[in-house]
């Protein structure tokens, strides 16, 4: 499910003197808190950072307990169950907390695994010589022309049951081919550039070469790329729960909590309206922060308003 | 030209070769096999399992497996569903146009709506209607599928019940239908997952389209035009015409989440197309009828990736001079 996003960075047009593109200083992060969007999503993904970590805490209630399963199932929304109960009677608040842990976690590590994965092949792809090159990226090609749920539905359903390790692992090692395309791509147009040349004529190895002088200045596009990561992660963990491949119960996650809605679509409308809306939310978040972040990375920053 | 074509298409083979086998390799690897459901069936004895196994060539070697599946493939045909005791190809055969259909249809719509939505957002940089349809296809981007297709199932076919709730045409009525009634009656259950896919697409598109437009405003030739008079509307369409090739590549990287998008719809909406036919066999572990989804699907993305290709290289006149 990956959707393209305008990704334009002109690392190759930079003056030569241009420090790298450091994103860790403070300045872009000046920039992206000036911006009101960005503002908000920041302070929600950290809210639902807060949440995730103190889920147990937080919880009104043990989110697997099920106290009477035919007297108190589905019940709407009310001041005990602010967001009403499931077909077990178990309380959806306390499963969305647990859930944005699981839900989260899953994202963040699988982009974390993907980021490395992809920049570590382009960066191979791209300084290991035509040959491999060519191998290396014919073999990305495969994998991009399979739609990225179909690869996943395909080991999912397949080895049946996973349990969220080997989600976070299974979802990662399928979100990488189009960060190793664009870490390629960038690092074709780096490796020309005299400060390269430079320090291989004072002997410096390839590895260091890669580590040292090219992979500072793709900082801030694998930044901006693996954000993005983060909600195709989101999405997709989601996806798969819903249709019945990804965490499995009784574990909560907002996919997981989304299924249990489809019974009764009219019935129980919170089932469906608290996990989705959670979602579209967090993915917006995310994404606004990505679209932000690209427009400062590439200059195109205009402050507005 | 035409020999960039040509090493498309090979590269095109080579990619559906590796498909092929790697989803014969992770097929294979999975744990479990297709008759496992047989064991817990008490009325299947031992032998007949064995005698299912060797019906299907499952008792050979994985090598013979493989080559077997390789050298049909080429020859076209994808083997026998386990489940339907039909030849994968006319399962598949009877899905594809249903996807194809429900793609075609809403990426064209999406397309024009979306460099329609993007030129005009261009147009009028900056103000309300750009911030509004910038904001609104930010977050349609960001909703998934099956989440949009919930919602509008909700709402035009439950509350408002203007539209079917699923399938793709009246299971009963059919048959007493004109060839203009049946038409309809197909628009008619298209509209949902059609729209689900559109207002998705569109988005994406239109977000491209805007960045493209912005960044060739500033170049000479729409500067050129200026100067000689036109008007603003002509020197867009000017601008437009250029700004259109990054777009049209795009299309072709949207094939996979097209794709992709289809499989939730399709089972959302009940549309029986590739995505539902691809979800069951899953669930079935129809091997043969996986391998051949995953297959053509691939195929699929690959010739869509290249004809949008060469609709950009057409588009563009210093590349069709080449």
């Amino acid at each position: 499910m990956h959707r393209p996003t305008p990704l334009s960075f002109d690392v190759a047009g930079a003056p030569l003197d241009a420090p790298a593109p450091d994103v860790w200083r403070a300045t872009p992060f000046r920039a992206l808190w000036r911006d009101g969007a960005a503002r908000a999503a920041l302070c929600l993904l950290v809210a639902l950072m807060l949440v995730a970590v103190f889920a147990p805490w937080l919880a009104p209630y043990d989110p697997g307990a099920q106290p009477d399963i035919i007297r108190l199932q589905y019940q709407p929304p009310s001041a005990a169950h602010p967001f009403g109960t499931d077909p077990y009677s178990r309380d959806v608040l306390s499963r969305m907390m647990y859930g944005t842990r699981v839900s989260l976690s899953i994202a963040i590590l699988a982009m974390l695994l993907s980021t490395f994965i992809g920049t570590a092949y382009g960066l191979l792809a791209a300084l290991g010589g035509r040959f491999t090159d060519a191998m290396l990226m014919r073999g990305v090609d495969t994998f991009l022309a399979i739609p990225r749920i179909l690869l996943l539905l395909g080991v999912v359903a397949l080895w049946g049951e996973l349990s969220v390790k080997a989600l976070i692992v299974v979802i990662g090692l399928s979100g990488w081919f189009a960060a190793a395309r664009l870490v390629r791509t960038l690092v074709l147009g780096l490796r020309e550039r005299d400060f390269v040349t430079a320090a291989r004529g004072l002997g410096a190895h390839t590895s260091f070469i890669a580590v040292r002088h090219i992979l500072p200045h793709l900082a801030s596009p694998i930044l901006v790329a693996a954000t993005f990561g983060v909600g195709a992660a989101l999405v997709i963990e989601a996806g798969l729960s819903f249709l019945g491949f990804g965490v499995a119960e009784p574990q909560a996650s907002w996919g997981n909590i989304l299924r249990e809605g489809q019974d009764r679509p009219l019935g129980a409308w919170w089932l469906s309206v608290v996990p989705g809306a959670a979602l579209v939310i967090t993915v917006l978040a995310v994404n606004v922060i990505a679209d932000r972040l690209r427009d400062i990375a590439s200059g195109r920053h205009l402050p507005r308003g | 030209m035409l020999g960039l074509v040509v090493r498309r298409l090979l590269v095109a083979v080579v990619i559906a070769f590796l498909v092929a086998t790697l989803s014969f390799v992770l097929v294979h690897a999975a744990p479990g096999e297709p008759f496992s459901a047989f064991r817990e069936d008490q009325h299947v004895t031992a032998e007949m399992a064995q005698k299912l196994r060797e019906q299907y060539g499952l008792d050979k070697p994985l090598g013979v497996q493989y080559v077997r599946y390789i050298g049909s493939l080429a020859r076209g045909d994808l083997g026998e569903s386990f489940l339907q005791r039909r030849q994968v190809s006319s399962v598949l055969g009877d899905a594809l146009p249903n996807s194809l259909l429900l793609m075609a249809t809403a990426l064209v719509v999406a397309f024009a709506l979306g460099v329609a939505l993007g030129a005009l957002q261009a147009y009028r940089r900056g103000s309300l209607f750009d911030r509004t349809v910038g904001g609104v296809s930010l977050t349609l981007a960001s909703v998934p599928e099956y989440l949009l297709a919930i919602a509008l199932l909700l709402a035009f076919a439950y509350f408002l019940p203007i539209f079917p709730t699923g399938g793709m045409s009246d299971p009963v009525m059919w048959r007493f239908m004109s060839p203009m009634q049946r038409l309809t009656d197909v628009a008619r259950h298209m509209a949902l997952p059609a729209t689900t896919l559109v207002l998705i697409i569109a988005s994406v598109v239109a977000r491209y389209q805007r960045a493209a437009l912005l960044d060739v405003l500033p170049d000479d030739f729409v500067r050129t035009a200026k100067a000689k008079g036109l008007s603003r509307g002509r020197v867009l369409m000017h601008a437009l015409r250029n700004a259109l090739l990054p777009t049209i590549t795009l299309i072709g990287l949207l094939f996979p989440a097209l794709f992709g998008g289809a499989v939730f719809v399709e089972n959302v909406f009940g549309w029986p197309g590739m995505g539902r036919t691809i979800v069951n066999a899953l669930v079935a572990r129809d091997y043969p009828l996986i391998m051949g989804g995953v297959v053509i699907g691939s195929v699929f993305v690959v010739v869509g990736g290249l004809v949008a290709d060469l609709a950009a290289m057409s588009a563009d006149p210093r590349t069709r001079a080449a």
